[in-house]
C-alpha cells in the first residue's frame, strides 16, 4: 500500500511519498521518511521492501557522495539514475532489491528531470510517474490535470488532489504524506500532509 | 502473465527495394498499467545498422548497453563498422552465453550490408537466428503482426514504411504510434514523415490496457 508519485514542473521536480512503515497488518510508525535527499540537487523517493529500501538508498547516497569527493564535481541526475539502474540490474540476477525508485533532480544545464526505475531495473525518463496501489489514482489525476510547465502552486494543488483521491478511494490508504521539492535552490522538504498526528507526550505523573 | 509480456512490445522490420524499415510501438507498461508512451525500443548501432529489442525492458536496456559497448570495441580494433550479418552473429552469441539464465528479449536486427543490400533477422531469447527475405516481427503482438504482414507484404516496395504504418493502422493492441526509420542507401538518416500521422493509430489515453480481456 505504499504510494510514491512525482512530477516535473517549471524549473522544479516534486516527489511525494506516504510515510507509514507497515509490517503485515501493523503500522509501526506514521512518519517514516521515504524520500532520501541524495545530494544538494537530487531526491530519491523509494517504495518497496523496507529493509531493501533503506539499505539500497543509503548505498546509492553514499556512492553519489563518494563520486563528488573523488572527482570534485557532483553527478548529473541522468548519471545518478544510470548508476542506480546499473546497481539494480547487477543485483537482479543474484539477490534482487525489491525497491521501486523515483529519482528527481535539477541540473543547471538541463533543468529538472524525473526518472522512473522499476525494481527490475527498467529506467525511463518521465514527466509524471507513480508506484504502488496509489498509482492507479494518482496517475489518473495527473493525466487529467497535469500539463508541462506547471508552477509550484499548481503542482502542489495537483498533489493535494492526488492525495485526496488516494485517501478517499484506496482501501488501506496511508494517512500521512511528505512532499519534497528540488529546484535550482536545492533539494528540500516542502510540506507534510498529516491526517494522523502522534499524540503529544503526556506530562509525567507525580507518584 | 509470462515474463516476456511484462512490459509489452511490438516490433517489425521489413525489406523493400534497396531499403528497409524498422518500427516499434512506444508503450512502456507494467502488465496492464501504462507507464509511458515514449519508450525507445529501436537503437542505432551505426548509420546502417539498427536493432530493436522486444521483451523485458530492463533486459533490453542491459543488452543494448552490452552490444553498443562491443560494437565500439570492434570499431576501435577494426577501424570500421560491423556488417549486419556479423552483428547478428554477435547478438546470437551473447544471448546463448546466458543459455540457462537468459535475457528475456527478442531482438530484431535490420541493416544495410555489402553493396547496401538490406538485411533483416530476428532471434529468440537464446539466440536462434531467423533470417528472412521479407519481414520479421517480434513482441507481444507478433501473431497479429505476422497475419498483417503476410497478407499485405509485396516484394520490392519502394518505401517500406508505407507497409509498416499501414500494418500499424490495423493493430489494436499496445501500439502508441510507431517510430519508423526508413533507410535508403542514399539517405541513411532517421526520418519521421509528416504524412505518417494520418496512418498512425491515435495514442489512446488509457492507463489500463484491457484490450486483451
Amino acid at each position: 500500500m505504499e504510494c510514491v508519485f512525482g512530477l516535473v514542473g517549471n524549473g522544479f521536480a516534486l516527489v511525494v511519498a506516504d510515510t507509514s512503515a507497515v509490517h503485515s497488518i501493523l503500522v509501526h510508525k506514521s512518519n517514516e521518511d521515504k524520500i532520501m535527499i541524495l545530494d544538494s540537487h537530487k531526491l530519491l523517493g523509494a517504495s518497496g521492501e523496507s529493509g531493501d529500501r533503506v539499505q539500497f538508498t543509503e548505498y546509492i547516497q553514499k556512492n553519489v557522495a563518494l563520486y563528488q569527493f573523488r572527482n570534485g564535481i557532483p553527478l548529473t541526475t541522468a548519471a545518478a539514475a544510470n548508476f542506480t539502474r546499473g546497481e539494480l540490474a547487477t543485483a537482479l540476477r543474484k539477490s534482487p532489491y525489491f525497491v521501486n525508485i523515483l529519482l528527481a533532480g535539477y541540473d543547471k544545464e538541463t533543468g529538472p528531470s524525473l526518472y522512473y526505475m522499476d525494481y527490475i531495473a527498467t529506467l525511463h525518463k518521465i514527466e509524471k510517474g507513480a508506484f504502488g496501489y496509489g498509482s492507479y489514482f494518482s496517475l489518473s489525476m495527473m493525466d487529467r490535470h497535469y500539463h508541462s510547465g506547471m508552477s509550484v502552486e499548481e503542482a502542489i494543488d495537483l498533489v493535494d488532489k492526488c492525495i485526496v483521491e488516494i485517501r478517499s478511494r484506496l482501501v488501506v490508504a496511508p494517512p500521512n504524506f511528505v512532499i519534497k521539492i528540488v529546484d535550482k535552490d536545492g533539494a528540500r522538504e516542502y510540506a507534510w500532509r498529516e491526517s494522523i498526528k502522534d499524540a503529544a507526550a503526556l506530562p509525567p505523573t507525580t507518584a | 502473465m509470462s515474463i516476456f509480456e511484462y512490459n509489452g512490445s511490438a516490433l517489425i522490420a521489413m525489406v523493400g527495394k534497396n531499403c528497409f524499415a524498422i518500427a516499434s510501438d512506444r508503450r512502456l507498461g507494467v502488465q496492464l498499467q501504462t507507464i509511458a508512451t515514449d519508450f525507445q525500443r529501436i537503437y542505432k548501432i551505426h548509420d546502417k545498422l539498427y536493432i530493436g529489442l522486444s521483451g523485458l525492458a530492463t533486459d533490453a536496456q542491459t543488452l543494448y548497453q552490452r552490444l553498443f559497448f562491443r560494437h565500439k570495441l570492434y570499431q576501435l580494433r577494426e577501424e570500421r563498422d560491423m556488417k549486419p550479418e556479423t552483428f547478428a552473429n554477435l547478438v546470437s552469441a551473447i544471448l546463448y552465453e546466458k543459455r540457462f539464465g537468459p535475457y528475456f528479449c527478442q531482438p530484431v536486427i535490420a541493416g544495410l550490408g555489402d553493396d547496401d543490400k538490406p538485411f533483416i533477422c530476428t532471434m529468440d531469447s537464446i539466440g536462434a537466428k531467423e533470417l528472412a527475405k521479407d519481414f520479421v516481427v517480434a513482441g507481444t503482438a507478433s501473431e497479429s503482426l505476422y497475419g498483417a504482414c503476410e497478407s499485405m507484404y509485396k516484394p520490392d516496395m519502394v518505401c517500406s514504411i508505407f507497409s509498416c504504418t499501414y500494418i500499424y493502422k490495423h493493430k489494436v493492441l499496445d501500439i502508441f504510434g510507431p517510430f519508423t526509420k526508413p533507410l535508403h542507401p542514399s539517405n541513411p538518416t532517421e526520418k519521421r514523415k509528416k504524412f505518417m500521422a494520418s496512418y498512425i493509430c491515435k495514442p489512446t489515453k488509457c492507463r489500463l490496457d484491457l484490450t486483451n480481456y
